[in-house]
Formats: C-alpha cells, structure tokens, sequence
C-alpha cells in the first residue's frame, strides 16, 4: 500500500465509525501514585480501544470498551512496562494498522466481528512464527505485541469494575471456605 | 545530640523489646502481662491496626494500576520486588525501600523486610507448624553444627500456649514429624487434593497430605474476641493487613494484649544502634537509639532487654555491641554471624486435572494443603543426604489468569467460564548450619543513621542441591499416582533469603564456647539480654518458623521474669 493510503486510512481510523466516550480515557479509580497518562496519541488511543474490543466484544454482558480497559491499558502500558515492551506495544499498534490496511484495505474496527477475529487469529500465528524465526536466528525477542496486549485486556477487563462484576462472579467477602460444591449450569467464574 | 538531659528516669522501663514483630510482639505480651514496664522501640514508623491497612478494602480496580507494579517500584524496591506480594500496589508500601536500607552481598542473598509497627508478622505466611523431637535432635544425630540446648518435651507445653492465644487453624494427625497443635477447625481439602492425599497414602504408607495450617481464627475464643478479633473471612488478602483481625499478627493481637495491660510504651521510629554494657556489672544496662526521622540519639534503660529485631538485624546489634569485655560485638564464641540458614523453595510439580469438571469451590482459602516430611523419616533419600523437606501446595479452579486460545466472543465466552481444575505442590527444604553462611559488618560503608552495612555471604550447598532433586521428583511422582499424564516438575535455583525463613547466626547452645545464646536464648557474659527470634536457631528443620519463634519467646520471657523475681539479673 502506498503511504498516501495509509495516512488516508488511519485519518478514517480517526474519526471512524467506532464511537469512543471520553471517559473510557479517564481513570475509573482514582490511582493515588500514578502519573498523569501522557503515553498514546489520539490515533493509538482509537486503536487501542478498537483491538482491545475486537478481543473482548460486548455481548450479553460489557465488552473492554464498556469495561474502561483502554484506558487501563494506557495506565499501565505507561507506567509498568519497561521500554522495550512500550516499544512493542507501540510498534505493534502500528503494524496491526498495516497488515489490516494490507489485508482488508480498512481498520480493524470496521470489519465485521468474524474477520475481526480471522484477522487477529491470523496476525497471531503470523508474529508467533516471526518470533520463532528469531529465536532460531540466535535472538531473544520480547513476547509479540498481540500476546502483551492480548493478556493486558484480559488482565485490564477482569480487574475492572465492569468486567469483574458483570462478566465475572465477584464476592468480595465470601466469609465461608467451601472446598467443594456442584457447578450450575452456565455459571460464570469467580472473578477473584 | 543526646536527649539524655530529658532525664534517665523518663527513659527507664523494666524491660525494653528491641522490634514489635513476630516475636518482638510476644516478647511484649509477655513482659507486660508479668507486670514489667515494658518499652517497645520499633525502628520504622507506626502501622496501626486496620485504620493504616490501607488497601485492605480495595477491590482490584481501585489498586494502583489494577495491582501491576509499576517500573517505579522496581527501582525503589529492587530486591523487595522480586517478591510477588511485596511487589504489588496492594502490599509493596509494607516492604522496605532497598535504597535507603542497602547491604551488601557478596554472594547473592535477598534480604525481604518490613519496617513498621509489626514488622513482618503482618505480611507474613501464616504458615504454623511444629518443629518435632526428631527435629531438635538432629544437630547430635548427624553430628552436624552444635546440639540443640532444648528437647521438643521443654518448648511443646510453650508451643501449646502461644497456639491457644495466637488461633492455629489445622487437623490433629498424630504425626511423630509433625507434632499436632492446639487446633481450631482445619480448612476443608478440595476434591483433587483429597484424590492426591488418597493416592499418595495408598502407594507410600508413611506419606500424607494434610490441610495446611495456618495461624487464622476458624473458631475464635473468648479471649481473641476480647482483643477485637473475628473469624477468617476467605479474602486471601491477608498480606494487606487483615480488618478482622483474624490472622495472627503483632498488632491484632500481642501488641494489643500488651496495650491492655497499661504498661506498653511503643516507641517508632526508634533504631538501636547498639546495647549499652556495664564493664563493671557485667550486665546490659540499656540501649542505644537514632531517631530515624531526626537522627538524634537517645539512650534507653532497663534490667532486661529482650532483642527481637530478626535474625539479621539482632545480629548486627550484638555484632555493633562493644565494650571492654566485648570487643568484637557480644560473643566469645566466634559463632556470631555464622551459621545463617534459610529454607530452600522453588523445586516441585503441577498438573492440571480433566475431573471433577462439574464441582468448583467457594471463597478464597488463605492457605492450601500441606505434605509433612517423609525423607530420611520413613523413607530414606534417593541420593545419600541428611534431612528433608515438606510440600505446601493446592489444588484449585483455574480462573482468567490460565492461558486461552483466541479472539473474541467465543475467547471471551470461554474466559468468563470456569477453567479446569489444577494442583501444585513446592517444596520447603531443610538447610544445614555451615560455619562459613554467615553475615559481618561492613568495615567502611554504613547507612543513613551511620550504622555499617550488614555484609551477606552465604549460599547453599551439596547437601541441598541434593535434596532439591527429590524435592522435584518426588513430586512429580505423587502428582502421577493420582493418574494425571501432563504432569511438570520444576526445580529452580534457589537464592538465599528467598525462603525469608533467614535464621541462624546468634545459636543457642549448651557452652559459652561454641554458642551466642545460653538455653534461655540469654546472651553469654550479659545474661540480662535475650534474644529470642530467628537468630537463635540452632537448625531450620523444614517447618515455617514463626510458630517457634513465639514459643521460644514466651518460654525465655517467662524465664526472665522468674530470674528477675529471684534477684539474678
């Protein structure tokens, strides 16, 4: 694709279909050491939401965006992760655009929920075997951008309000210890 | 400099506790009970029970970055967050920051702290096991280090009466390895921990698996209410401080017996440089202390002095003790500083079940299960080495945090589902005493407050890394009797102080010759000072440690107040 297109395609990324409320940037708590969040730019804050949505959708219950986790992510992308992984994310970020761009000629965000998931699943093996190749060629790679950001979802979604209460089972004071007793019928997990 | 012109008077007590921790706690309970003014200097700040936990309500998102420790605490806390608990937002504020409290290592020794009202007796294991008769004559059997000065039958009426106070939650097995405790109910087995305790009995009489217990009220008496302390609530968030009061910590529950009694003088900020020896006397007479906010220096009397700051630090004092009798820190022995052991960790087995898919388990159980030692009991070594090891381990529903394939709805459906069930077990293993583990001073570098550096130097040797095989084999093993094919075994590199069981290095023994600490955990030559944490241990056995901590603490106390009575100290 030539760059013209790129840009031409990320500018659709930015003020694209997918609605984001502001306030999945805010801070759902009020994190009383962290910094203030300075680390994506608007077009990597839209894709952050819109990949971390395409790996955990709204169904019956609330998906990552409903969940906050875009921002969660952006906090602890920040603050926690040392340069090299920030690296990765933010690479990768960008790359995801690409392959996307390359493959479907549009965003991610804008393919409906099955390729979305073609999509992710593909570029998974893809950057696996990338790594592999690597890691044969004496390297040591860090672990690829959609295994860190596939796992800060998951991790940013059930730590959060939304995604631990309604998703997920939370009983903050079980008060009793029951080694053993019959699951029910599509209950959901434990979230803690 | 000195605050002396306040007046000695104001700065006299019966009795002063170097440390508030594990033992610093029952040293204070003692003391005060028995009708001694009791003086409690604590080196960090003071942590006040519930209202300072302040993470202890949290949910997960209102955490510091969801509980993900950030780079900054990497920096600060260097060594402290190599440590899962210590390097979380919920519980890093608890450990020391490495930067302002350096050592040194000349081999690689992770020295994990908290230095606050309590010490490490809030963010502790809960682990509570008794050393056994075979544990305390092992020394002399294998002819290995010095004998210990004590037998089981002088320390069990002392462990039975700090069990009934502190609330051990666990099951009677009439274990000769494992000496039962004074109990309150023991928490329940999942179904793959009862099908592995099955398994195990039925392959290797001799073997077991029981719960494992821990130092949490399941059934609290009369007088653990009174100090305000309730039932486990199945957090398992204990290592935030617990609102309940229903693990056993200094303040739930010593330091408050101690405040009760109207005779406790808690004093943070409070760092002992050194005790002050009366040549003459041939007694301790008080302490030395550096204000660690203001850096002033004060001197604290009293007749008896109680060290209780951990195995290492209440080695540095007595090694930064000198006088004229004492000119190389209060030992005549040269055992001081050596022999420094910890437990060593990181070798077991996991497995991951296809039963039981229909049952799950409710509450998070602060503890799991527990397999007591059978090497070199009823089953001798794989390879020729002394002692052995037990297991801590369970089996429990997977939840989000297990590996899941793909994208989307059905990754999404299939993350909110409960996981199959998965058991673990990790060895806990004996370490030998060797003169050559030890900790010095440092001669030319020193802290903030002036006070040299401790200097670690010791490692493990050929008789663990022996044992380290069964550890992993074994358990691998008895993961496979119970008919799982996709077992793993791990076996890591184990670092010294990891097991953050660190004892040793001031020993009791029967001989001023070859010993710190008399069989009343009193210093040779200063009969008046006590030490009575993990310093004094003469070997580690495999248990966890603090159980015998209390137990000797509450015997040596019980002691020094009976000799005071008599007129000897």
């Amino acid at each position: 694709m030539e760059r013209r297109d790129l840009l031409k395609a990320m500018s659709a990324t930015l003020g694209g279909t997918l609605a984001l409320p502001d306030s999945i940037f805010a801070r759902l708590a009020e994190p009383f050491d962290a910094k203030e969040l300075t680390f994506f730019r608007p077009r990597e804050r839209a894709q952050v939401a819109m990949i971390a949505e395409a790996i955990i959708p709204r169904t019956d219950t609330p998906g990552a965006i409903d969940a906050g986790v875009p921002g969660w992510i952006e906090i602890i992308v920040q603050d926690c992760l040392p340069p090299e992984d920030q690296q990765v994310i933010v690479e990768g970020l960008a790359d995801l655009m690409r392959r996307c761009l390359q493959e479907h000629g549009t965003n991610l965000g804008e393919l409906a929920p099955d390729k979305q998931v073609a999509f992710l699943t593909k570029m998974h093996e893809d950057t696996l075997a990338e790594k592999r190749e690597a890691q044969k060629a004496g390297l040591n790679p860090r672990r690829t951008f959609l295994e860190q950001f596939k796992d800060l979802t998951k991790f940013c979604f059930a730590s959060s309000e939304v995604g631990a209460t309604e998703a997920f089972e939370f009983v903050y004071v079980p008060g009793q210890w029951i080694p053993s007793m019959p699951l029910k019928e599509g209950q959901k997990a434990w979230a803690l | 400099m000195s605050k002396l012109s306040k007046g000695k008077a104001s700065h006299t007590f019966d009795a002063i506790v170097v440390g508030s921790g594990m033992s610093g706690g029952w040293a204070a309970k003692e003391l005060t009970e028995k009708g001694l003014k009791t003086l409690v200097l604590e080196r960090g700040h003071d942590l006040k029970h519930i209202v300072d936990y302040k993470t202890t309500n949290s949910p997960p998102w209102m955490l510091n970055w969801l509980n993900k420790t950030p780079l900054e605490t990497k920096r600060r806390q260097p060594k402290q967050s190599t440590v899962w608990a210590a390097s979380r937002p919920s519980s890093s504020y608890l450990f020391v920051d490495d930067l302002d409290h350096p050592y040194e290592e000349k081999q690689r020794f992770d020295w994990i702290r908290g230095y606050h009202t309590g010490g490490r007796s809030v963010m502790w294991g809960r682990q509570s096991y008794r050393l056994s008769p075979m544990d305390f004559e092992a020394n002399a059997r294998d002819g290995v280090g010095i004998p210990w000065p004590i037998t089981y039958d002088e320390l069990a009426p002392w462990y039975s009466y700090v069990e009934k106070f502190a609330g051990i939650s666990g099951s009677k097995e009439g274990l000769p390895q494992l000496p039962d405790s004074e109990f309150q109910p023991p928490m329940g087995l999942t179904p793959p921990e009862l099908d592995l305790k099955a398994a195990i009995e039925k392959k290797w009489p001799g073997r077991t698996l029981i719960p494992g217990r821990v130092a949490h009220l399941t059934a609290p008496t009369e007088e653990q209410l009174a100090l305000g302390r309730s039932s486990c609530q199945y957090r398992n968030i204990c290592r935030r401080g617990c609102p309940f009061g229903a693990y056993f910590s200094s303040q739930a529950a010593t330091l408050k017996a101690a405040e009760n009694t109207g005779r406790l003088t808690l004093c943070p900020h409070s760092i002992v440089h050194s005790i002050i020896y009366d040549d003459e006397i041939g007694k301790a007479v008080g302490v030395r202390v550096i204000d660690e906010v203001t850096f002033e220096t004060t001197e604290y009397f009293a007749k008896i002095i109680f060290l209780n700051a951990s195995t290492i630090a209440s080695t540095a004092i007595l090694m930064n003790s000198r006088s004229e009798r004492f000119p190389e820190g209060m030992d005549e022995s040269g055992s001081l500083g050596r022999y420094l052991m910890d437990h060593h960790l990181g070798a077991g087995a996991g497995a991951t079940l296809e039963t039981h898919q229909d049952k799950i388990h409710y509450g998070r159980r602060p503890t799991g299960f527990y397999i007591p030692r059978f090497r070199n009991v009823t089953e001798k070594g794989s390879q020729d080495y002394l002692r052995g090891f037990g297991y801590q381990g369970g089996g429990m529903r997977r939840g989000w945090t297990r590996s899941i394939d793909g994208f989307g709805a059905d990754f999404k459906k299939e993350l909110t589902s409960f996981g199959p069930w998965s058991i673990s077990m990790g060895g806990f293993g004996e370490t030998l005493p060797y003169a050559d583990n030890r900790i010095t001073l440092s001669k030319d570098k020193t802290d903030k407050w002036g006070l040299p550096l401790v200097v670690a130097d010791a490692d493990f040797r050929e008789n663990e890394m022996k044992m380290r095989e069964d550890m992993a084999s074994d358990a691998g093993e008895m993961l496979e009797s119970m008919g799982l094919k996709n077992v793993g075994t791990f076996n890591s590199r184990p670092w010294m102080g990891r097991g953050i069981h660190e004892m040793g290095t001031a020993r009791m023994g029967s001989s001023p010759k070859e010993s710190v600490l008399n069989k009343h955990n009193q210093v040779w030559g200063a009969q008046n000072v006590f030490c009575t944490d993990g310093a004094a241990m003469v070997s580690s056995g495999c248990q966890n440690p603090s159980l015998t901590y209390m137990a000797l603490t509450a015997r040596a106390a019980d002691h020094a107040v009976s000799e005071l009575k008599k007129g000897n100290l």
